[in-house]
């Protein structure tokens, strides 16, 4: 199997990957080409007449568009610090301690992560309806935060099952609270799950629809899936202009999966799907 | 995990405390009986209001005729099954449950096979392997609504897709991929497929390499072809792996409202409405949240089902490793 010549197979693996990954170089290009090149035929392969007045009036000029993004960073991160604060001690706890109900409470997060997100957008309606919490980054932080939490549990249990218990214990001789000891020596031995953690809870958090969708109707809490379902109106089509937004939409997520692979990977290979 | 200085300076002080450990010890440990449910109480209470009340709640409005009215306040009448009634009568509920298993499977199941044959092909080692592999998880990282939008635009009329057809003459008129009730529906399949292909590749690559390649030399050396080599060693070795995949996959096919939303909001007619995008439809555009809690009980009723397959699957998978 191996005997194949190596400038060969890499020939064709970078054949594939491009073929693959074809329809994000599409839309970057599409984003800086002018209304004729966009439908040129045969297709413009790469932009003769690159020109960047889409993004200018598009993207720069339209204050509400910086603000989708402000909202969904703070939509984002929220998420990623409430999930990570939450499952940390939880996950610990399970991995670490003797008590009752623990099988139940791991079941309970592994069927959880087979929950749609649209199967709790309706009664997060009516509850959040209730509390004031629609149309607030807040509660889509909290909705967000409600299916990123059973996967970051299922995912943090093995990473500190890893690491010796008598780390904590001896913090504890030492005169650290039970607590002290989980933040001091436990917490910085478990940063790579953390990290994995984090990451994908922030990718979840960023590229969530259905609850922004269903808890947020204010153009001033819109994020960009939102913005980006939105953003046609009803006859019109600019894809120049979609194709700007969706590169500027794409670009957190890509800078994070680019300096965060590892971690990505290592969350795809425990059940991470998205949605 | 590189171990730091500081890792070290941790090892160390655990190991004389190791050798102190005494009466403090178990007497502090008796003590902190309680200690463990205070870990995990925060995690309890939220997921008790914002998970498992709402899917209560779910269950009980299925029964109430709920609609924008007395949505958040003011009685409900209880309609018994009326919901529930109300959508196996209705040809829309019926087309969305044909087209969400049309969907589900279809996709998964073409995914299964080039994922495999993506694995098998970037899991050799050759310059550049590690870097393609991981490329193809970029798809991963993006919103699905980006994605969405972008094969949306591939797939116009004026797009991508058809001129390339066009130009190879594989079609003279242009094809309204999305627009067209006979094409909708394998269109939404074809960019869900690319959508998932990552996540399957990865697993099954995290599943190739733990397969020793010692097992492979020898089976050449006895005279196995490389088709024999795949089918006797490295496939029974890889199906705990793939089982897990493919469920998982199935969840997330299944589930997956952003890119039907996005590419198609269930249309032409109904051709792409999946009980998703129904659901949603019942819900929050006719406004009729008792029928659409009883859509969304049967979904959560499918994925339950399929969940209990992963988890059985995981365990099975612990037995055999």
């Amino acid at each position: 199997m191996r005997r194949l010549p190596v400038s060969f197979s890499t020939a064709v693996g970078f054949l594939i990957v491009a073929v693959y990954l074809f329809p994000i170089y599409w839309m970057v290009t599409g984003s800086i080409k002018s209304q004729d090149d966009l439908f040129a035929s045969p297709p413009q392969l790469i932009p003769i007449h690159p020109q960047f007045s889409t993004w200018s009036q598009e993207i720069l000029h339209k204050p509400e568009v910086l603000e989708y993004i402000r909202n969904t960073f703070i939509v984002a991160t929220g998420t990623m610090v409430l999930a990570l604060v939450l499952a940390a001690p939880a996950a610990y706890a399970l991995a670490n301690f003797h008590m009752r109900g623990k099988s139940l409470i791991m079941l309970f997060c592994l069927s959880s992560l087979m929950l749609p997100a649209i199967m709790l957008a309706t009664p997060l309606f009516v509850i959040f309806s209730r509390v004031h919490l629609t149309n607030s980054l807040l509660g889509l932080i909290l909705a967000d935060t409600t299916l990123a939490l059973p996967y970051a549990i299922v995912l943090l249990r093995p990473t500190f099952a890893s690491i010796p218990k008598d780390l904590a214990e001896a913090a504890q001789i030492d005169g650290s609270s039970s607590f002290g000891a989980f933040v001091r020596i436990v917490l910085p031995l478990a940063r790579p799950g953390l990290a994995t953690v984090g990451v994908l809870s922030f990718l979840w958090g960023w590229g969530d629809l259905v609850f922004a969708l269903t808890l947020t109707s204010d153009e001033s809490k819109r994020v960009v899936t939102t913005g980006l379902a939105n953003f046609f109106g009803a006859f019109a089509t600019d894809w120049a202009g979609a194709m700007a937004f969706c590169s500027l939409a794409m670009l957190p997520p890509l800078l994070v999966f680019v300096f965060a692979q590892r971690q990505v990977i290592a969350g795809l290979t425990t059940g991470g799907t998205k949605g | 995990m590189s171990r730091t200085a500081s890792d070290l300076a941790v090892w160390e002080r655990a190991r004389r405390g190791g050798e102190r450990r005494s009466v403090a010890v178990r007497l502090r440990r008796a003590r902190s009986a309680a200690v463990p449910y205070l870990f995990v109480a925060p995690v309890l209470l939220f997921l008790g209001a914002l998970l498992i009340y709402p899917v209560v709640l779910n269950i009980i409005m299925s029964f109430q005729d709920r609609q924008l009215g007395n949505l958040i306040s003011g009685p409900a009448k209880w309609v018994g099954t009326r919901n529930y009634d109300a959508i196996f009568h209705d040809p829309v509920f019926k087309s969305a449950v044909v087209h969400s298993v049309l969907y589900t499977v279809i996709s998964v199941a073409i995914q299964l096979v080039i994922a495999l044959m993506l694995a098998l092909f970037y899991s050799r080692h050759f310059r550049g392997a590690r870097l393609f592999r991981s490329l193809f998880l970029v798809s991963y990282a993006i919103p699905i609504v980006v994605s969405a939008q972008v094969f949306k635009w591939l797939l116009d009329g004026r797009g991508m897709v058809n001129s390339v057809l066009q130009s190879l003459h594989l079609q003279d008129q242009p094809q309204y991929w999305l627009a067209d009730t006979r094409l909708a529906l394998g269109a939404v399949i074809a960019v869900q497929l690319w959508l998932g292909i990552p996540f399957t590749m990865v697993n099954l690559l995290a599943g190739l390499s733990t397969i020793p390649d010692e097992l492979h030399e020898a089976a050449a050396i006895d005279g196995a072809n490389a088709w024999r080599r795949f089918w006797d060693i490295t496939w029974p070795l890889l199906r705990p792996t793939a089982a897990a995949a493919t469920i998982l996959s199935l969840i997330f096919a299944f589930k997956n409202f952003d890119l039907i939303w996005i590419a198609t909001k269930g249309g032409p007619g109904n051709a792409t409405t999946t009980l998703p995008t129904l659901a949603y439809q019942t819900a929050f555009e006719q406004f009729l949240f008792g029928r659409g809690a009883a859509i969304l009980n049967l979904i959560f009723a499918a994925c339950f089902v399929l969940a209990l397959g992963y988890i059985f699957s995981l365990r099975r998978e612990e037995r055999v490793a």
